[in-house]
């Protein structure tokens, strides 16, 4: 330990800058990169340089749809979505996978059930559900709680499982009762899991909404991309693309430091 | 021990115990009786795989004897309670409370008033000798610590008879002394009844008031041997010696047989 302090004490200032900023960096140097090749697309013709628009052009029409409130329409429409579906996903995942997870007959029950749906790709079951639900909302954001679901399920499951039993018998020579075992061992052992499948769940929800925007939607960053296709604006399609993945790693971002704070006791 | 009226006596009655693993039975305990004296220190001393754990987890009532039974204060075990104290060898502390609020788990559950509760705790990390790191979380502590903490925590639930499972097994030599001087300490003078398992005859003797030797698989109990030298004992008297020549042909014997 006091060893590897030493060595980062003797490493150069100007590396250690180097490593913080290198993310930045790679990035910068991709859309520089980006705004060459479309430049030299222009000139050269590879494609038709409509369907390729440079780094600032994407930029720029970014800044536009800001500007006019189309951005933070689409993305309004795909966030409350995402937000209701996943809510519904966390609301049901969270308390069931616990419940399975202490109890044999829950699980039991379950485990067929899970082992049956869980290869099939949601996406396989959208248009099922468009049937069953109709265009609007409703199947969207079913569809959003269902995919969440089984992420959040399935995690938080295990995590309940996966309680080392050397706590719970600690905790029985103390005297504790089942309840106090599940609210005072169970419950915190399994946390980080439980957080865990909650992250993941929402970056589910984000993978999937595209696709179920692609069917009958009149808003959302999916809607936006299929209905850019339409007037071939490419330019629209990446900034739908670009915002989803800023969105993600922003939330991603928050939610490991968040974990990182909640559960220090793991360092 | 503190606020119990004398310490408890344990007494294990014709025990056997069958594990099945796939298609394969293994007699791990055969016909074992164990008489357990109320405020002695105990020591469960075997080669490895005879069936000490077993035992020892029989009377914390984590495993269930297939013949005989174990009685604590002439009360049969049936499941696992608050008068059984365990400390294990991998400490088994919660990761995510603080020293403190480990100590504080038994006691709490029991309902005590918070300013009550507060100096339970303080007494004993103090008995451990910890009372500066209360707010550490394990995981910023040594192993020797850590086993001070369980100690601690076991104890301030005021068990009627202590439970430990090789405790210092994992430890360095040096830290193993100091915590076997310290237990036998807080033994004296809390006078608690403690059985200990462990697979060294120079601890059962540094520590026991009384060493069941048992036999390898299947356990039976070979010899029950009472120590009655003064503490602290010191391993180069000649008692001591003798006590240890004497376990270490037993235990040889069982070794090589
Ligand atoms: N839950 C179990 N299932 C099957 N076999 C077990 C189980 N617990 C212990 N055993 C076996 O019983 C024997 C005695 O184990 P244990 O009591 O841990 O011995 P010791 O503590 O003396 O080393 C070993 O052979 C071990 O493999
Ligand atoms: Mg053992």
């Amino acid at each position: 330990m006091s060893g590897a302090a030493v060595r980062r004490r003797q490493r150069h200032p100007a590396i250690v800058l180097l490593e913080r900023f290198l993310p930045v960096l790679v990035i910068s140097f991709a859309l520089v990169a980006w705004e060459l090749l479309a430049i030299l697309n222009v000139a050269q013709k590879f494609v038709n340089p409509v369907f390729f628009p440079g780094s600032l052009k994407v930029a720029a029409s970014a800044w536009e749809m800001a500007l006019t409130g189309e951005l933070a329409q689409h993305l309004g429409a795909s966030l409350s979505r995402v937000v209701f579906g996943f809510s519904i996903a966390a609301v049901i995942g969270v308390p069931l996978g616990t419940v399975a997870g202490r109890n044999r007959w829950i699980s039991g029950l379950l485990d067929p059930i899970i082992s049956v749906l869980r290869p099939i790709p949601p996406i396989a079951l959208l248009p099922i559900m468009v049937v069953w639900l109709g265009i609007g909302d409703t199947s969207k954001i079913i569809f959003i709680a269902y995919a969440a679901f089984f992420q959040i399920f399935l995690t938080t499951y295990n995590g309940v499982q996966s309680v080392e039993p050397l706590f719970l018998r600690a905790a029985q020579t103390l005297g504790a009762s089942r309840w106090r075992i599940f609210r005072k061992v169970v419950l915190p052992a399994a946390m980080p899991h439980i957080v865990t499948g909650i992250r993941l769940g929402f970056s589910v929800s984000f993978f999937v909404i595209v696709a179920a925007e692609f069917i009958g939607a009149s808003a959302g960053l999916g809607f936006l991309i299929f209905e850019s296709r339409v007037y071939f604006e490419v330019d629209k399609m990446m900034v739908a693309a670009v915002t989803i993945g800023a969105l993600g790693f922003a939330f991603d971002f928050t939610m490991k430091r968040i974990e990182r704070r909640l559960f220090r006791w793991r360092l | 021990m503190q606020g119990q009226t004398g310490a408890a006596s344990v007494q294990a009655r014709g025990i056997r115990k069958v594990f099945t693993t796939g298609s394969t039975d293994t007699l791990v305990l055969d016909d074992v009786s164990v008489t357990v004296d109320p405020a002695g220190f105990t020591c469960l001393l075997g080669p490895s795989g005879c069936g000490k754990s077993t035992l020892l987890n029989m009377v914390a009532g984590f495993v269930e004897p297939d013949e005989g039974e174990i009685t604590v204060d002439g009360r049969r075990i049936s499941s696992p309670g608050a008068d059984r104290g365990m400390v294990f060898q991998e400490y088994a502390l919660f990761p995510w409370l603080t020293a403190a609020e480990n100590v504080a788990f038994g006691p709490e559950g029991r309902g005590l008033p918070r300013a009550e509760l507060k100096r339970v705790v303080a007494s004993y990390l103090k008995l451990v000798g910890l009372e500066k790191f209360g707010d550490h979380y394990p995981n910023r502590l040594s192993g020797g610590m850590r086993q001070r903490v369980a100690l601690a925590r076991a104890l301030a639930n005021q068990p009627r008879v202590l439970l430990m499972d090789e405790p210092f097994g994992a430890l360095d030599a040096l830290t193993r002394q100091l915590l076997q001087e310290e237990l036998l300490r807080i033994w004296l003078a809390e006078k608690a009844t403690i059985i200990f398992v462990t697979h060294s005859i120079r601890e059962a003797v540094s520590l026991a008031t009384s060493i069941v030797v048992m036999t390898r698989r299947p356990g039976r109990i070979k010899e029950t041997i009472k120590v009655d030298l003064p503490y602290p004992r010191v391993q180069s008297s000649r008692e001591f010696i003798e006590i240890e020549r004497h376990l270490d042909a037993l235990v040889r014997a069982e070794v090589e047989a």
